[in-house]
């Protein structure tokens, strides 16, 4: 990185920093245009996990929404005060320990923690054995079995989620400081990932596993730690959905979520960070600008739209917005020069 | 290590999948420091043989003996890391990488720092990351490739693309290569040059090589010792005079007719 760009960067964050400080300000004057924004970032932090697995490493793995919804319902359990768990459960007694205590504020972060660690645990329990002996479509079957058995449990163990009628009354912490917070920091993570040495084997073995593994790299190892990631992630992106919506039910992480941001990761381009971040924001404001379709024509027929959206960008840009690049300033100033010098010679 | 320890030993292998046998109670010594050459005609086993060694197929039955360990069974990533790298028949490259990073696969393996380090990163993990690509612009120097370093693997020309293998091979810092028809699908010129190459980096990175082909002439030019083998089972040995003249090999790569007439 050069000098110029390191001050380019610098002043991004500082100008970023300003706008969320500036948008969290002012939020009840732009209601609707926030809560895109917040939804832009969580979608955008599960797609950066979710890209690292499926695009970076290569393995098809149908398993966000699991994790996410393992997030959103630990940090409800953490974060709910006392006197909502009382109104909440109230034909099934809410278990032990999240009877006893509530965290005020300051353990939000905390909060926010304990739901990516608590996934990352989940993606253990289903990535030993599934990481080891399954790849392609198996792995997908495999994941996907894994979130769909999540969410028969989060309608069954009333004790701890209230069942299907969900819980609701969350204090509702999630602004723009902490989504975009949050997506700014596993975003640097993730690019850091990449980019380096554990990156480079992460993407030989999406290029050629036997090579992978016969230069010496422990694939499954490998493998579990993007799964990991990926995991802590959507974690982190569910905990944030809970607390910006305000309620949770397990509806809230069907299969469906998962399918969003296959789109996103898809739409970004497969593999490319920076095109998952950039999808997110995309897609969460496609879809509710394209709101006024479900009321007006049939519910769900956005999805339709959306999917039509989704095969014009697979017609016109085949590897999606960003293919596997990364935005750099420089492929910024690139792209720049280009179109300036495109509209002299147009002018001229 | 003396003069004539073994540095692999193959002791009746034998691989059978499902009822066909690919390869039948084959035995080899290979010394420290030997180039050995294993010859036969399409399906005789050959890369058959190299899996079973290599971890890839774990043998029916059979052991192999590296270095005095037996390491029959291990999975690839470990048997790599003992000493033994390979090649393969149609080239394997991480494509989409350029040579130098596939190259810097190889070395990963062998980093100290975790997981955390290289995200933060840690100076520990930014001083090996820089001595990583020094050392892996030295193997390319090596091999001749420093140019091409940041050119994307794929578009490499063929020939080139064998020597970004090779080079990825020697990165694992192996004491035995085991190459898979190195010349596959090059012509009578690039396959000389390649031969020298390999004689090259074999004093250069003091190896001991073990090298497939199916065409005869490669392989006479640089193999003292030669080994036959066909359907599965070991024909002959030998050096190159003794193979050539040899009636079962004639047999094997050109057919009964030949000998008759």
């Amino acid at each position: 990185m050069t000098r110029s760009n390191r001050i380019l960067t610098f002043l991004f964050l500082l100008g970023l920093a300003l706008f969320v400080w500036w948008g969290d300000k002012h939020s009840d004057q732009f209601v609707f245009l926030w809560r895109v924004l917040n939804f832009g970032a969580i979608y955008a932090l599960a797609a950066v996990g979710y890209t690292v697995i499926n695009g970076i490493t290569g393995q098809f793995s149908l398993g966000p929404h699991g994790f996410m919804l393992l997030g959103g319902y630990l940090t409800t359990l953490f974060m709910l005060p006392m006197h909502q768990k009382k109104v909440v459960w109230l034909f099934t007694p809410l278990s032990w320990p999240f009877n006893q205590f509530t965290l005020p504020y300051s353990g939000f972060i905390l909060a926010l923690i304990a739901g990516g660690i608590l996934a990352v645990l989940a993606s253990l329990v289903v990535g030993i054995p599934a990481l080891r002996a399954l790849r392609g479509d198996y792995l997908a079957i495999a994941t996907f079995g894994f979130g769909e058995i999540l969410y028969v449990l989060a309608c069954n163990f009333m004790g701890l989620t209230n069942g299907a009628m969900g819980v609701k009354g969350i204090p509702r912490y999630t602004n723009l400081a902490w989504s975009v917070g949050a997506l700014a920091v596993l975003t640097y993570a993730a690019v850091r990932l990449k980019n380096s040495s554990y990156g480079r084997a992460l993407r030989a073995i999406r290029e050629d596993e036997l090579a992978a593994e016969s230069m010496g790299i422990n694939v499954f190892r490998h493998k579990l730690l993007a799964f990991m990631f990926s995991a802590f992630c959507a974690g982190v992106a569910g905990g944030l959905m809970a607390t910006l919506i305000g309620t949770i039910t397990p509806d809230l992480f069907r299969f469906f979520m998962t399918f969003y941001l296959l789109m996103i990761i898809v739409l970004g381009g497969l593999g490319s960070i920076s095109g998952a971040v950039v999808a997110g924001f995309i897609f969460a404001a496609i879809f509710e600008a394209l709101r006024f379709v479900d009321t007006a024509v049939v519910p769900g027929m956005r999805m339709v739209v959306f999917a039509v959206l989704l095969i014009l960008v697979m017609l016109f840009f085949r590897r999606g917005l960003f293919g596997r690049e990364e935005f750099t300033w420089d492929w910024l100033w690139h792209g720049a020069k280009r179109a300036w010098r495109w509209a002299w010679a147009k002018m001229s | 290590m003396g003069e004539n320890e073994l540095i692999l030993s193959l002791q009746s292998l034998t691989m059978k999948f499902g009822g066909l046998v690919a390869v039948r109670d084959f035995s080899m010594d290979i010394r420290y420091g030997e180039l050995v050459g294993l010859i036969g005609p399409n399906g005789a086993g050959k890369t058959t043989i190299f899996n079973m060694i290599t971890g890839h197929y774990p043998p029916t039955e059979g052991q192999v003996i590296f270095a005095g360990r037996d390491i029959t069974g291990l999975p690839p990533w470990q048997v790599v890391r003992l000493g033994i790298a390979r090649t393969f028949q149609n080239i394997r490259l991480c494509r989409e990488m350029t040579a130098l990073e596939n190259v810097l696969i190889s070395f990963h393996p062998r980093l100290r720092s975790s997981v955390f380090a290289a995200i933060l990163p840690s100076p520990r993990y930014i001083r090996e990351e820089r001595r990583m690509r020094e050392r892996g612009m030295e193997l390319l120097s090596a091999v001749g490739l420093e140019k091409w370093a940041n050119f994307r693997a794929g578009a490499l020309p063929y020939g080139l693309q064998r020597r970004v293998e090779i080079a990825r091979a020697l990165a694992t810092q192996p004491k035995l290569l085991l190459l898979d028809e190195p010349a596959a699908g090059m012509n009578p010129q690039e396959a000389q040059d390649l031969m020298g190459f390999i004689r090259h980096i074999r004093e250069t990175f003091n190896l001991t090589v073990f090298l497939i082909e199916h065409v005869m002439q490669v392989v006479m030019g640089i193999c003292p010792r030669i080994r036959v083998i066909d359907f599965g089972v070991s024909i002959a040995e030998g050096t190159p005079e003794e193979i050539r003249n040899n009636p079962k090999v004639i047999e094997a790569y050109l057919g009964e007719e030949a000998l008759r007439a």
